[in-house]
């Protein structure tokens, strides 16, 4: 590492501490534009950013009360393992007292000065001989930088269907590549799913339960008589399926080696066609979450069906993005 | 960062001063020195050490103005030695090494980042340097004073650990 890269990690450090102004900005980006290692081991202004809101993040979220305590107040967990500590020390204490001693007192009886020697001698004439322990490395992807990398993104499409009762999951993916290469097929598992969006999911065929039956029913009554008909309600559907919605982010995700999941929901009228995307769950990349939201207005939808009519409705859904390499999606 | 500086001006004395100080950092500085060492209990007592800490300054110098940045200086010393020593000692049984729960974003997904798995792959003082500025919120001259180096030297650590943390994140996802 040569100054200009210790330097660097200056203005990293102060990049993720939100620190750094225009012109210190300014120069990370000249040196990593011309430093390949730098550019792998710290990574973009985004990337940089990145890793520091899992910090913030992670700190929001904690819930962690500490006990109160009286001053000077020790935890019992401490205190016994302490006791057991010294108890342990007393026990190896009275071993080698009882164990040692006996040998100590008849020592010189048992073998010469010179036979001991000889016995000692080669322990600490030669270099030591170690087994030689072999742990196999983590299969850890190091790009090199010599060879030109094809960046791709994974897009895995979450579809949750309600059947009565019976929730079913399925998890599609997809390769986007930057360049027009073909793309081996990834496979993701579904338990990438967040748990979030599993609240979310909207059944696409109910049907209600009539709101009278919770009503207190009154004998005798006329209004008891009445009888509110079942309603069935059909959901806002992508037409063409799930692969309807198929959003293409900018090149410069793939620079970034953008990453994230994108909620969203689309607001579509009587007719089918999306008035309206939001954004509800932001990826942190706002390459991947324009591409979501351009996917899903230009996709056509079946209108919310009430009784047969059709609503405006509000069709959710997620969209989870992996930055991978041409190595690394052939498992 | 806003600091609360007792001083004995008002004629509460020595224990209404450290009872305050207790009142308003007990919290912050366990839940700093949890994700320092990675064990609720000793950060307990590691908190409970500071405080006993401040006691015994406060009795030698009852003037003494006690602020933040000195308990979490005393703090951090408290935490960085432990670690130092947990290092010569972690092959004995009874030392319990983490905590049970894990540090993640969101504690009902598994698939998210183990955070505190992370931090303690660190060495300590960059874990010192990075949960003093992103987790306490302090900036890099103010964390440079409580860990007695200079500014750039905070932000080289913190970037050095966020490299270390960028690719525990990548392995764990």
């Amino acid at each position: 590492m040569n100054n200009q890269c210790g330097r660097a990690e200056v203005l990293a450090g102060a990049i993720a501490l939100g620190e750094a102004d225009e012109a210190q900005r300014e120069e990370y980006r000249k040196h990593v534009a011309h430093c390949g290692s730098c550019l792998e081991s710290l990574g973009g202004e985004r990337e940089i950013e990145r890793v520091m809101a899992v910090v913030a993040q992670a700190r929001d979220a904690e819930t962690w009360e500490p006990a109160q305590r009286r001053l000077g107040e020790r935890s019992r967990t401490r205190i016994w393992q302490a006791a057991a500590a010294a108890l342990a020390a007393a026990l190896a204490v009275s071993f080698s007292v009882h164990a040692l001693l006996p040998a100590l007192v008849h020592a010189p009886s048992i073998a010469p000065k010179t036979v001991a020697l000889a016995h000692v001698a080669p322990l600490h004439a030669g270099p030591r001989k170690r087994v030689a322990v072999s742990v196999p490395a983590p299969p850890r992807k190091v790009a090199k930088a010599a060879s030109p990398r094809r960046r791709s993104i994974v897009v895995i499409h979450n579809v949750i269907t309600h059947h009565g009762n019976v929730v079913t999951q399925t998890t599609t993916s997809t390769t986007e590549v930057a360049q027009a290469q073909p793309a081996p097929v990834v496979t993701v598992p579904a338990s990438n799913v967040p748990i979030w969006r599993r609240d979310e999911a909207m059944p696409p065929l109910t049907t209600q339960p009539p709101a009278a039956t919770s009503a207190p029913v009154f004998a005798g009554r006329a209004e008891s008589m009445d009888v509110t008909p079942v309603t069935t309600v059909r959901n806002v559907m992508p037409l063409g399926g799930d692969a309807a919605i198929n959003p293409r982010p900018a090149p410069i995700a793939y620079a970034e080696d953008a990453e994230g999941t994108t909620a969203f929901e689309v607001e579509v009228d009587e007719r089918g066609i999306p008035t309206k995307c939001t954004i509800t769950k932001s990826s942190g990349y706002r390459v991947l979450d324009v591409a979501v939201c351009k996917a899903a207005m230009a996709a056509r939808y079946s209108p919310r069906l009430v009784n047969g009519k059709a609503t405006p409705g509000v069709y959710r859904d997620a969209f989870t993005f992996r930055a991978t390499n041409d190595d690394d999606s052939q498992f | 960062m806003e600091e609360v500086c007792l001083t004995t001006q008002s004629a509460a004395g020595v224990q209404q001063r450290i009872e305050a100080l207790v009142r308003e950092y007990q919290t912050k500085l366990a839940r700093y020195l949890r994700r320092m060492v990675g064990d609720s209990e000793l950060a307990l007592d590691l908190t409970q050490d500071v405080f006993l800490a401040a006691y015994r300054t406060l009795q030698r110098d009852p003037e003494r103005p006690l602020t933040a940045g000195w308990l979490y200086k005393t703090a951090t010393n408290g935490a960085i030695s432990h670690l130092r020593r947990r290092k010569i000692i972690r092959m004995l049984p009874l030392d319990r090494d983490s905590d049970d729960r894990s540090w993640r974003i969101d504690e009902r997904s598994a698939a998210s980042v183990d955070l505190q798995a992370a931090i303690s792959k660190l060495p300590p003082e960059q874990a010192a340097a990075v949960l003093l500025t992103s987790y306490a919120g302090y900036s890099s001259n103010e964390a440079a004073t409580i860990l007695g180096t200079s500014p750039d030297a905070v932000r080289q650590r913190v970037c050095r650990a966020m490299k270390i943390l960028r690719s525990v994140m990548t392995e764990q996802s």
